[in-house]
């Protein structure tokens, strides 16, 4: 597990994980993993205790419409899907329900090997039939799921997500015997196991029904390492009380439990840290103003944590108009604000300037320094290009953001950079989230500000969506059939080395050369738990608590 | 009830006010002062009651402080209130920034002192905007009666369901931020108190005497209303209206703070206490200041109203 | 009287029917589309999930067929079905209006007691130390914003004294105090103005006169006399003022995260959830009007003019 800075308590913790990591077979196979035997951590570790985690009241905790933080935070105690990740630096899946899965040679089948003798909660079996089940129920029409996208590169999935489903049952999916699944997809795709960590890909047992059932939506029954205490079920608003599952097929979690305690939407972050302070839970998120006072009360009991995240925070730049049509005009624009004034300034230094698009959690695939001067702070280079390039001073440009985030700070920090540095004129155009992402899908912008984050472990996550000529989320219109081509390439690719190659070529053209968006900063997070009586609490690279590793003191 | 002559002579040209009968005082005509009569215009009764007021002396003096600020604005301020400093960034109160800095190094004095002009802006605007549409309706309401009034006082019905945050709130959303919807906002929720007032005090007063005489003496409809209805009725309204002013400068506040309002740039006390109070418990002067002035206005405007109540009814002396 | 109520009555659907048109048109008004912000920036919203949520949203449907389909559920009751939790908006609301309502009683309490004391205090003793003070107070409160009062309770009471919880419900009976304190302030400052000029204009009636010549105790005059005839209009007040509580302490639930329906909508605004949006001020709109019709039909009971116009 690669962190960058960290507490004492997350080295412990990626230690033993690494241990677990090492302690199985190690395959030369590229993609494909093999079964771990179930082992302990590294060092004593005392069972028990209930752990109180602060949340947000969830949009759903069923798998089949897992799409925000707060619910799949529950959702992935409760239910286990093919494969895991660890937060390995190559990216690597580690077996879940499958023990050992491989694609076929141009990766448009992947066979999935089933360990036997999982089982739900409820005694069901965990087999290919119930991954079978769990899909077609998120992915058919009528379950609506927002999420179900995550599986549309299987076959079949187009006319059964369709309104109305013109088939009911997902035809790319066949199990041969119980143990045994066969995933045909559309295209070739040699990450698809990557994309299997989401929750929408869990397993369900018969009991779940269709998706608008909503017993099982508020009770939801899996195979993860913790279920829901027995006699309860998802308390709107108030709580969701879990217990550990003594039959869980993986590593048994130490803890005897978790409480979720749920909080109201407005000002959540602060309510949180509040009840921490209160010692009313164990473990929170922190409201970004209060970063140093938490940093000074609680790092020097180990109390601290400091994560790099997989996420991007960037400036979204119109590449399809004057003047950031121009590569050099968004170097200028890009050269003409200086992050670390800001971070020092509005952060307390609390972020991490970006010198890249893809982060440090992607281990290999990071190339610190591949965005070069341009992402270096320099206004007199900044005023000189700019000049060159049509970003003359007078120049009207308009930054969009949405003004129910909290970044007015930031990008009254940026306007006034620009303004001060380029002698541009900056319009704002704050307006509610909503209107602001169809103003970006319009074009309606210059500038805007913007952030990206993955559902799973690869930087194709990052770039696809971001990059490719006419992706959706590709607002920023950037296109070079150069940067087309390797991404299409890289998909099909067995071998990670050659991917690598692939992405950090990506990288150097789109970023290094066009700068078609500029990366501001990393995702850092920053969380206090209560050290005097628990260890082993971290976040994983889905920036969730490493509720599976925690324990007593 | 005939007021006395008094000793001292009103300034000449005095506008007079026929006497009504909510039980004002009655007035001389033009006519007795030409006599030599010193006459005690009502005009002049309610003005000397009011000043006699402390209270509504105070309010008016504060009042005139916040307009004065609000027009020398950019004399007054020390700082241009959207300059950002980032190296100086959340420092409390001193010699070079007198109320301290925000999140952005902005000074917050300057930016009290430009939000006077928002706030007044806003709150004179939108009581305006209700004032005319309510005395409009409320007076066809009230004068033509009948099917006018109750359609009118039913449409009313319907915006006065809502109560003013809510309405207002829904309107921002479908107009958008910035503060001419606040504007629009507050006043659409605000006419119906107005033209239900009035159209009562019209009605009590369209079957009083005088009105009555005039009409025997031949005196038209628009003549009436204009001359003898709408002079009286509009008493209560006024008073109203000028406390009205202060719950829109709250309103105002209220909406910048639930993060509707005005846009976040721009200088307003709701926004600054909104902004303030990520800081809550280690920077209050952040959220502090900005209330001090939002409660020194309204209160201002309410001392003046509570005065002007006093003044133009003297049976609660 | 029966004519009268059913009179009202009609007006008040009226009323509502005006009124939820108006909420209706601005919700489709509104710039953004919430399917998209459902969605997200970080999520894909492909052709196929975009037909798969119009159609469970009703959204596919043309504008007048979704207002018919939305009063027709409302006619019966249904609110809809939030588009961010998929549940039903009677249910959601129902969860939350307990919290509303409990703070929303609690405050009536508190206006009523420390106004209606206030007020009679403040006639009783007309110019006096007392009802200067008592003038003077409730013209600040009136003059100060609800959410700079809560602010000042947090500021005072949670964290520079910690006698009272800063936020939330968690604490039990405690949670409720500051609340129900920021929220009852300005109403209480109106109400115990309105007692004291009600009351003192009843105290110089000719009847008091007369009940103080016979000889009556101030204690008898004021209680017995006084005070029940200058007490009218001011339930009248307390009624309205209950219903528009009921609608949604919007600022003070926002200021001390009491997790009602007014925070519901604050936050249903922000995540564009119509539904809910529509439902809360549907509710709150409902509310106020039926209060005020319960009112008006008290007031006309007592006073036969006002049925005659």
């Amino acid at each position: 597990m690669r962190r960058i800075g960290g507490s004492t308590r997350v080295g412990v913790a990626a230690i033993c994980l690494a241990l677990v990591a090492a302690a199985c077979g190690g395959s030369d196979d590229d993609t494909g993993g093999t079964a771990q035997p179930g082992g302990q951590t590294g060092g004593t570790v005392t069972a028990g205790g209930v752990f109180r985690v602060p949340i947000g009241e969830p949009a759903a905790i069923d798998p089949y419409q897992a799409r925000e933080s707060e619910g799949s935070n529950v959702t992935v105690r409760l239910f286990t899907g093919l494969v895991t990740y660890d937060g390995n630096a190559e990216l690597k899946m580690r077996p879940g329900v499958a023990e050992r899965w491989a694609p076929n040679a141009d990766c448009t089948e992947w066979t999935f090997n089933l360990r036997r003798g999982a089982t739900f909660t409820n005694g069901e079996p965990v087999d290919a039939a119930a991954f079978i089940r769990g899909w077609t129920r998120a992915s058919i029409g009528t379950a609506a799921s927002q999420v179900a996208y995550h599986l549309q590169q299987v076959q079949g999935y187009m006319p059964l997500h369709a309104t109305p489903p013109t088939a009911t049952t997902f035809s790319g999916l066949s199990s041969p015997d119980p143990q045994t699944l066969v995933v045909k997809l559309d295209a070739g795709d040699c990450e698809f196991d990557k994309q299997l960590v989401h929750p929408v890909a869990s397993p369900v047992p018969n009991v779940a029904g269709a998706a608008n059932n909503a017993t099982y939506n508020d009770a939801p029954i899996g195979n993860g390492p913790f279920m829901l205490k027995p006699g309860t079920k998802w308390e709107h608003n108030q709580r969701i009380s879990l217990v550990r599952n003594d039959s869980y097929f993986l590593t048994k979690p130490n803890l005897d439990g978790i409480e979720f305690v749920i909080f109201p939407a407005q000002g959540r972050l602060e309510a949180e840290y509040r009840a921490f302070t209160a010692n009313e839970v164990d473990f929170a998120r922190i409201p970004p103003t209060l970063n140093q006072q938490a940093e000074a009360t609680y790092k020097p009991q180990g109390s601290f944590i400091k994560s790099e995240q997989s996420g991007i925070n960037y400036i979204l730049v119109n590449n399809a108009k004057p003047p950031f049509n121009n590569p050099d005009a968004r170097k200028a624009m890009s050269m003409a604000i200086d992050r670390d004034a800001i971070n020092k300034g509005v952060y307390q230094g609390f972020l991490t300037s970006a010198t890249s698009f893809i982060s440090p959690p992607f281990g290999q695939f990071y190339q610190p320094g591949v965005c070069g001067d341009s992402c270096k702070f320099d206004p007199v280079k900044a005023k000189d290009l700019a000049g060159r390039s049509g970003l003359t001073p007078g120049t009207k440009l308009k930054l969009a953001y949405n003004n129910d985030g909290g970044h007015e700070a930031l990008v009254q920090a940026w306007k006034d950079q620009l303004e001060k540095n380029l002698g541009v004129v900056v319009e704002l155009d704050g307006v509610p989230f909503a209107e602001h992402l169809l103003k970006r899908d319009r074009g309606d912008f210059d500038l805007s500000r913007a952030a990206w984050s993955t559902d799973y472990p690869s930087p194709d996550g990052f770039v696809t969506p971001l990059l490719k000529t006419g992706s959706e989320d590709n607002d920023g219109k950037y296109s070079n059939p150069e940067v087309d081509t390797l991404l299409a390439r890289q998909k099909t690719l067995r071998s990670d080395s050659e991917r690598k190659k692939l992405i950090e070529d990506i990288e150097k053209i789109a970023i290094g050369r066009d700068l078609g968006l500029v990366p501001t900063y990393y995702r850092t997070a920053y969380r206090v738990f209560d050290s005097t009586k628990w260890k082993g609490m971290g976040l994983d690279f889905f920036e969730r608590p490493t509720l599976e590793t925690v324990s007593l003191k | 009830m005939t007021d006395q002559a008094a000793p001292t002579a009103p300034p000449a040209g005095e506008v007079t006010l026929e006497a009504g009968a909510s039980g004002f005082g009655g007035a001389e005509t033009q006519a007795a002062a030409v006599g030599g009569i010193t006459r005690q215009t009502q005009f002049g009764n309610v003005r000397r009651r009011f000043l006699r007021n402390k209270l509504a002396l105070l309010g008016l003096v504060m009042i005139g402080i916040v307009f004065l600020t609000a027009l020398l604005a950019p004399i007054i301020a020390t700082h241009p209130p959207r300059a950002q400093d980032l190296t100086i960034t959340l420092q409390g109160p001193s010699a070079e920034h007198w109320l301290g800095t925000d999140e952005l190094g902005r000074d917050q004095f300057s930016r009290i002192v430009y939000g006077t002009r928002i706030a007044v802006s806003v709150g004179l605007a939108s009581i305006f905007l209700a004032l005319v549409i309510g005395v409009v309706l409320g007076s066809v309401a009230g004068y033509l009666g009948r099917g006018w009034d109750t359609l009118i006082m039913r449409v009313a019905d319907v915006f006065f369901a809502f109560p003013l945050i809510i309405g207002a709130v829904v309107i921002i959303l479908v107009v958008g931020r910035g503060v001419t919807p606040v504007i629009i906002a507050l006043g659409l929720f605000s006419w119906a108190t107005i033209a239900r007032l009035l159209r009562s005090s019209i009605l009590s007063i369209r079957e009083s005497e005088y009105v009555e005489a005039a009409r025997s003496l031949g005196a038209g409809k628009w003549r009436i209303v204009t001359r003898h209805v709408l002079p009286n009725s509009m008493a209560p309204v006024l008073v109203y209206a000028m406390v009205s002013v202060a719950t829109a400068i709250v309103a105002q506040a209220s909406l910048s703070y639930l993060g509707v309002g005005v846009p976040p740039d721009v200088p307003d006390w709701g926004n600054m206490i909104s902004s303030g109070q990520k800081f809550f418990g280690f920077k209050d002067y952040l959220w502090f200041f900005p209330s001090m002035a939002v409660v020194f206005t309204v209160l201002g405007f309410i001392f003046v109203g509570d005065g002007l109540r006093d003044a133009l009814d003297p049976r609660l002396r | 009287m029966g004519k009268y109520v059913v009179r009202r009555l009609l007006q008040m659907m009226l009323v509502l029917f005006g009124a939820s048109i108006i909420l209706f048109l601005c919700l489709f008004v509104v710039p953004g589309d919430p399917i998209a912000t459902s969605q997200g920036e970080g999520r894909q919203l492909d052709a196929s999930t975009r037909a798969a949520l119009e159609r469970r949203y009703n959204l596919d449907k043309p504008l007048p067929q979704q207002y018919a389909g939305y009063v027709a559920r409302l006619a019966q009751g249904d609110l809809g079905e939030s588009y961010v939790y998929r549940r039903s908006v009677n249910t959601i609301l129902k969860e939350k209006l307990g919290n509303t309502a409990k703070l929303a009683l609690a405050a009536i309490v508190l206006m009523m007691a420390l106004g209606i004391v206030a007020g009679v205090v403040a006639a009783v003793f007309r110019y006096s130390f007392l009802d200067v003070l008592v003038t003077l107070s409730t013209t600040v409160a009136i003059g100060v914003p609800t959410f700079v009062i809560g602010l000042a309770l947090q500021n005072v009471f949670a964290i520079n004294l910690g006698w009272l919880p800063l936020q939330g419900q968690s604490a039990g009976n405690r949670s409720i105090i500051l609340p129900a304190l920021a929220l009852s302030a300005v109403d209480t400052a109106l109400v115990s103005r309105l007692m004291r000029g009600t009351m003192s204009e009843v105290m110089r009636a000719d009847y008091i006169r007369t009940a103080y010549a016979k000889g009556l105790s101030k204690r008898v005059v004021i209680f017995k006399h006084a005070l029940r005839n200058s007490i009218i209009p001011v339930l009248t007040y307390l009624g309205i003022a209950f219903g528009g509580l009921l609608g949604g302490a919007l600022i003070t639930e926002t200021v001390f995260n009491w997790n009602g329906i007014g925070l519901a909508l604050v936050g249903a605004i922000q995540s564009q959830d119509n539904p809910i949006v529509l439902g809360v001020v549907t509710y709150g709109v409902l509310v106020f009007v039926l209060v005020n019709l319960v009112v008006d039909v008290a007031y006309a009971f007592l006073d036969p003019r006002i049925r005659l116009e």
